[in-house]
């Protein structure tokens, strides 16, 4: 009867141990994932909020809790952004950070970026932001010409001035990862748009998270759009069951 | 959120009420701590080569492709090119925006900004078929690609400093004297001409995938199968070799054993000749 009771919690723990949240696969078809999250090489996953909206100014503060991308040398990357759109889904503007390569597994890196008529620039800062508070990533058309201005923490670090329209029609925030394997990746978020003046909290934000990844109100100020978002991994990691 | 964005609010406030102050001033004696967003300082010291500039771009941009990427095949058939400039970061984002370098906006926002845009850099241009795996909204199902891949390196520590592609390159040209590399099996017309009168460089790097094959044993034959010249690969999987004018086959295998292919190179007279090999 013993040596039953110790063969079943065996198999038991070798069960709990494979299925785990932090075995680090994305899950399978079988367990509901879809092969974007699913090891194919260029597979990007998200968990964000969008929302619609024609505004001049985009603001997302952005609070790293998990950064953790174990293929970062090959490749691999997270993101913890904002993205306005105008319209036309193959242009954007997009700012926030980024773990994982060129850098390393561990440490968020500030960046902006933009894919407008066929051409992608992005810029990246080499120092590393803090974790664990919240960092103010801004999106502003301030001169409502068109030109968009990249402000971190209160600092304009650059624009983008091609032709882009006075306002933005659709701004999404959350988490992205790309990877073969799942990263640990999650972070909180408050976000607002704006028309140069007063700041308005979204409305009607819709929430879009695949499978392997998770998504909730923001703990710390729940209106639409604040979520806490990222990976299974990163959740187990931090202590959120999801 | 409201109460953090009124603190900001009141804060940047109060930071431009400093400026002002400080422009006056009438805040002589004063210092406040200098606050940076990230833990960036402007890097010091010596500079890489545009040769390092270019191997590091290469591979760059091989670990921001899939495995499979056009530009693999371009490197393994020898005709991917990368061409190579100093500069400061300012004067390559003044280029990448259509204007001279004479217009690149040198002073940033804060001291950190400053930092960045006057820092070196080298702009590593490779032609080709790119598609970098890079960040992109969700709806949007195909990757950026393009013709050419920007990138700017840090001259100082290599790391990469933004990207660019698209389907009509800047005028890198107008940033300063290019050096030019062939990937592959040919030749280069780079900066660096110190060679003895009738030798050349044949320098590459070793690949498994996307990762790097350090302590490979690379081998140099000349058309008799003889061993004209060996090397051990860097950490890193580079090596470089100083070898008489002629072709050659250059050949490695890893410290198991295993094979990485053999390539056909041609040395030319004070040229380098940059080659890959991908371990089976």
């Amino acid at each position: 009867m013993n040596r039953w009771w110790i063969s079943a919690f065996v198999v038991l723990a070798v069960l709990l141990g494979t299925v785990g949240p932090a075995s680090g696969s994305w899950p399978s078809k079988s367990e509901g994932g879809t092969n974007e999250c699913n090891g194919t090489e260029s597979g990007h996953c998200y968990s964000l909020a969008e929302h619609y909206v024609k505004g001049l100014d985009s603001i997302a503060y952005i609070k790293d809790l998990n950064v953790n991308v174990s293929e970062a040398s090959k490749g691999a990357r997270s993101t913890h952004e904002q993205w306005i759109s105008f319209g036309n889904e193959k242009e954007w503007v997009e700012t926030g950070d980024v773990t994982g390569y060129p850098f390393d597994c561990c440490n968020p890196h500030p960046f902006y970026a933009e894919k407008k008529a066929g051409v992608y620039k992005e810029e990246l800062s080499p120092g590393i932001v803090p974790a664990g508070v919240y960092n103010h990533y801004e999106l502003y058309d301030s001169e409502h010409n068109g030109s968009w201005h990249v402000i971190w923490n209160g600092t304009d670090v650059g624009h983008y001035g091609g032709g882009w329209p006075e306002k933005y029609t659709e701004q999404n925030a959350g988490v992205e990862a790309v990877s073969t394997s799942e990263p640990g990746s999650l972070e909180r978020q408050e976000v607002a748009w704006s028309n140069g003046g007063e700041w308005f909290p979204w409305t009607g934000a819709t929430w879009a998270a695949e499978p392997g990844l998770c998504i909730k109100s923001n703990p710390e100020s729940g209106a639409a759009g604040n979520i806490q978002a990222g990976t299974k991994r990163g959740a187990h990691e931090t202590g959120w069951s999801c | 959120m409201r109460t953090r964005m009124t603190v900001a609010t009141v804060c940047a406030a109060l930071c431009a009420v400093a400026v002002i102050v400080t422009a006056g001033g009438a805040s002589a004696g004063i210092s406040t701590p200098e606050e940076r967003f990230t833990n960036y300082r402007q890097p010091t010291g010596p500079e890489i080569t545009a040769t390092e500039a270019m191997e590091k771009g290469v591979q760059l941009a091989l670990g921001l492709q899939p495995a499979e990427s056009p530009l693999a095949a371009s490197l393994a058939s020898g005709t991917a090119t990368v061409e190579v400039v100093h500069s400061t970061l300012a004067e390559v984002r003044a280029v990448e925006e259509g204007q001279p370098p004479s217009a690149a906006v040198k002073v940033g926002s804060d001291a950190e900004q400053t930092e960045l845009l006057t820092s070196t850099v080298y702009a590593v241009e490779l032609t080709g078929q790119f598609t970098p795996n890079v960040s992109r909204p969700r709806k949007v199902r195909t990757p950026p690609s393009g013709t050419f891949l920007l990138l700017k390196i840090d001259a100082h520590t290599g790391n990469m400093l933004g990207l660019e592609v698209g389907p009509t390159p800047p005028d890198i040209a107008a940033l300063g004297p290019i050096s030019t590399f062939t990937i592959g099996t040919g030749a280069g017309s780079g900066s660096i001409s110190l060679f003895p009168s009738k030798r050349g460089v044949l320098f590459g790097t070793v690949f498994s995938g996307h990762k790097h094959v350090g302590h490979a044993l690379v081998t140099v034959s000349d058309r008799h199968h003889r061993t004209v010249a060996t090397t051990r690969t860097t950490s890193v999987g580079g090596f470089r070799l100083s070898l008489h004018i002629g072709t050659y086959i250059v050949s490695a295998r890893t410290q198991s054993g295993r094979a990485c292919g053999k390539r056909k190179v041609t040395i030319l007279r004070r040229r380098n000749t940059y080659s890959t090999l991908q371990c089976s």
